[in-house]
């Protein structure tokens, strides 16, 4: 048979291939630069590189590299520090914060981080408009509202004005105290962006359809910052690519290039750490952290913040009844609950605060396990059935829900020892699990929270989020709320502790955890310090040879 | 066969509009929608029902569908609510790495598939024939994810031949024009990437096909053993035809008829595969992409590419009927 000049063709391009194969093999692979290359692999990339936009986890960790902010926490820790500012002072009447700046900082273009640049920052938040205002959540978290509403009336907005004073000097002005605020610009959301980038690439966003377009491409072509790293390229989908920035204002990153990439499965970045093709990545499954540390890789825990939940919504009987809570409360063995499902470092609380805030240390009534309470706590409360449903999330793990379904099931057979007729009811995390909780439809619910800033009115507002969550919670408590944030700084302390008592003492949550998570690192990487709030810099990190 | 062909892909635009119906109805009709997805897990009920009337969702159905076809009409299918990327650079940038990945499964489950399927059925009865068609049933019997995983923790992991996530090394600098690794190695003239790329498809190529590798073996055996009792067979073994030319002229090309339509199929089939295979390999293709936004309402992610991924198919098959005609002459005049 001869051949067909196809299949002379066919013939020769497999051998071009396999050709190219051969010639490849011994070649070296081509760095992504010079110096030194950290890969880092998170779970997803992030959805826009402009802080103002964001409220994940994995935006704000590259995010973090790039911008600095006028306050910050210390390093590993909650307490509160400058940044950007020197320091800063409060009024007596609470409503002027001013700010001192360091001096001679520049953006990566080159230009002046002062006075004016960082009022012209705050006054674009202020200013945002339409659907902008939908994504701005760190903004609304400390100043509520805008300059103006979808309608153009006022926005209701706790912001007044930003006023520079002299180039290293500006003034917040505020329509009402506000204590948090000096924690509250320490968050991502406020990191300081270049004027003129911000005005040569724009930041609006529109409707597209069924979702929400970054017009304005400041966040994910020109994000220009002051942070020891600097945005070199975005490639959608693969990577995230920063530089060091060789004039940066504090000690410069010993990392040259810093790539992030996303893995969406657990189990395949370890494998991805494994065999060296990531240096590091977050989120180590608690099953791996000793497998690892005890294969040489070195393994940082982030402290426990985030306070993990079983809500009560006192809008369904029978837990309208306080009795019923607080009895729901010491049916649930957390210390079994902990010791099944976490890592030693986690943390059984004594109230919604995370140890180390604010608040966190004062005298908190605590529900023991006790059953026999339990049931005579039950038998004096006026609930006629004892039927209750816990919904728990599908499809997610978070640090203080490693197996959601897994715990769901543990407070069922607590609940049902005690006299409950307990359903568990499984829901994809998003949108039906967090679109019933705001909803009001769920009764109990697994959930929690990690924390935005440094201050527990993080954690208290929480119970301010609408009857959805909670169902129609006391008046008292809600003013008490509000009285804790809007007092002066010195007598905040007290009443934290206060408020965690009194929330603790109408039981509408049992808090269950504050559970740390852990980062594993390729061999010989050190210098990384976990946060508690996730404020964590990679330009302290070093890898040896 | 151009007409036939023009026809067959006029016939699909309705199929595309009746689909696109259905999916935007479908989508709607799920619990919770895009505005849960764009607001934060603190926001309350009224944050919510605030984005979803800025974003339109509270019109009448058939409104959010007019405005819809106006936008897919101008190319512009909006913008992920997952990655905020526009969902047409999603599919340039996705679509791409699946048709790579479905291709090499394919190839893989053919180049294995029809030989061990031809050899059964010469060997039909005997332990060879058993022992091929036992094999071949792996794909079947393990479940892909579990394939998936077995092969890279064994090649990957503890041999180290081969790595065990994405489409490229993440060090390596390269350049992509298509989207197609490795053709751009190709392209642009780095042949080393072309090779990373390959070596990035092996193992998920090997575990997403051997899904079709069963039925290929299975279909080869089966028209091998049809065709090799027809008389035209007989006859071209009794002109004293050399045993090759009768094997590959008469016998392997009437076998293939059945096998085209079936890999054709089966192709077809591979993208429910590719959302496991995608997953524990770290690539980042269609399959795990439309997972994610099923669960996140991401509605102009599923919309889109639910359209795109029927049109593949009616190429796909459209494809099949082509081969089909120039295989088979009878095909070709029934036309």
């Amino acid at each position: 048979m001869t051949s067909s000049p196809i299949h002379r063709k066919l013939l020769a391009a497999g051998v071009a291939l396999g050709l190219a194969g051969l010639a490849a093999c011994g070649a070296d692979e081509s760095a992504g630069g010079d110096g030194q290359t950290f890969v880092f692999a998170s779970s997803r990339l992030p959805t826009t590189l402009d802080g103002a936009y964001i409220y994940d986890n994995e935006s704000q960790r590259v995010i973090y590299q790039i911008f600095d902010r006028l306050t910050n926490v210390e390093p590993g820790t909650s307490e509160l520090t400058g940044e950007l500012a020197t320091d800063w002072d409060v009024s007596d009447d609470g409503l002027r914060h001013t700010f001192n700046l360091r001096e001679g900082v520049k953006f990566h273009d080159g230009t002046d981080l002062d006075a004016e640049a960082v009022c012209f920052n705050f006054d674009r938040l202020y200013e945002l408009e339409g659907q902008a205002q939908t994504l701005a959540e760190y903004w609304k978290i400390a100043f509520k509202g805008f300059k103006e509403d979808a309608e153009g009336n006022s926005g209701d907005s706790r912001y007044e004005s930003c006023e520079v004073v002299d180039p290293t000097t500006l003034t917040i002005h505020i329509n009402e105290p506000y204590a948090p605020l000096p924690a509250a610009v320490a968050n991502i959301g406020f990191g300081i962006a270049s004027p003129a980038a911000l005005q040569e690439s724009g930041w609006a966003v529109e409707a597209s359809g069924d979702s929400l377009d970054f017009v304005g491409k400041f966040g994910t072509e020109n994000p220009v910052g002051s942070g020891p790293f600097k945005f070199e390229s975005w490639d959608p989908g693969k990577n995230v690519t920063l530089v060091k920035n060789e004039e940066y204002w504090g000690d410069p990153a010993t990392i040259d290039t810093l790539i992030y990439v996303p893995i969406d499965d657990g189990q395949a970045r370890r494998q991805a750490l494994e065999r060296g093709e990531i240096d590091g990545y977050d989120n180590v499954a608690p099953q791996d952290v000793e497998a690892l540390t005890s294969a040489g890789y070195a393994m940082e825990e982030r402290p426990p913040s985030n306070t993990g939940y079983l809500a009560m919504n006192r809008d369904f009987e029978p837990l309208d009844d306080v009795e019923v809570r607080r009895a729901v409360s010491h049916a649930i063995n957390r210390d079994a609950l902990l010791q099944a499902n976490f890592l030693e470092g986690a943390v059984k609380p004594t109230g919604l605060l995370p140890p180390g805030f604010t608040g966190s240390d004062g005298d908190v009534p605590q529900y023991e396990y006790d059953q026999e309470k339990a049931r005579e706590l039950l038998s004096g409360a006026d609930a006629e059935d004892l039927k209750v449903e816990i919904t728990y999330a599908t499809e997610v793990t978070r640090p203080y829900m490693p197996d959601p379904q897994g715990i769901a099931e543990t407070f069922k057979s607590d609940l049902e020892a005690v006299g409950f007729e307990v359903t568990l009811v499984g829901r994809p995390w998003s949108p039906d699990f967090l679109g019933g909780i705001r909803n009001g439809e769920s009764m109990m619910y697994i959930v929690g929270l990690l924390p935005d800033m440094s201050d527990p009115a993080n954690f208290m507002t929480l119970m301010n989020a609408g009857p959805g969550r909670w169902g129609t919670m006391p008046d008292e408590l809600l003013d008490q709320i509000t009285a804790a944030e809007t007092a002066p700084p010195e007598e905040r302390e007290e009443l934290y502790r206060a408020l965690n008592a009194a929330v603790m003492e109408d039981a509408p949550m049992v808090p269950y955890v504050h559970a740390p998570t852990h980062l594993a690192f390729r061999e010989g990487t050190s210098g990384f310090v976990p946060s508690p709030l996730f404020a964590e810099s990679m330009a302290t990190v070093e890898m040896s040879d | 066969m151009g007409r036939f062909a023009a026809r067959r892909l006029f016939q699909a635009v309705p199929i595309l509009i009746g689909l696109s119906v259905l999916m935007f109805a479908w989508v709607r009709a799920l619990p919770g929608g895009p505005e849960q997805a764009l607001v934060p897990q603190d926001a309350s009920a009224a944050e919510v029902e605030q984005v979803r009337e800025s974003l339109g969702l509270n019109r009448p159905i058939w409104m959010q569908y007019l405005a819809y076809l106006g936008q897919v009409i101008r190319f512009d299918f909006g913008t992920s609510l997952m990655s905020r990327q526009p969902v047409r650079a999603e599919m340039l940038d996705r679509f791409p790495a699946s048709i790579e990945l479905g291709v090499s499964a394919m190839l893989f489950a053919l180049l294995v598939g029809v030989p061990l399927g031809y050899l059964a059925a010469k060997h039909y009865g005997s332990a060879l024939d058993h022992a091929f068609v036992t094999s071949s049933l792996i794909g079947i019997t393990i479940p892909v994810f579990f394939m998936a995983y077995l092969l890279k923790f064994v090649f990957a992991v503890q041999l180290g031949w081969l790595p065990t996530t994405g489409r490229s090394s993440i060090r390596m600098a390269t350049e992509h024009p298509t989207g197609f690794y490795v053709l751009d190695g190709i392209v642009t003239g780095n042949l080393m990437a072309s090779w990373d790329a390959i070596q990035h498809l092996i193992l998920p190529a090997i575990a997403l096909g051997s899904i079709p590798l069963a039925v290929i073996v299975r279909i080869t055996r089966a028209a091998v053993l049809d065709v090799m009792n027809e008389d035209y067979v007989r006859t071209a073994e009794a002109k004293g035809l050399l045993k090759r030319t009768v094997s590959i002229r008469h016998i392997m090309r009437n076998a293939l008829i059945p096998l085209v339509t079936v890999a054709g199929l089966q192709l077809g089939l591979l993208m429910s595969g590719t959302v496991l295979t995608e997953t524990v390999f770290a690539f980042s293709g269609v399959g795990s992409f439309v997972a994610g936004a099923l669960f996140a309402r991401d509605y102009p992610t599923i919309q889109g590419f639910v359209v795109v991924i029927a049109l593949m198919y009616i190429l796909v098959n459209l494809l099949v009927d082509i081969t089909y005609a120039l295989i088979d002459p009878r095909v070709r005049s029934a036309q």
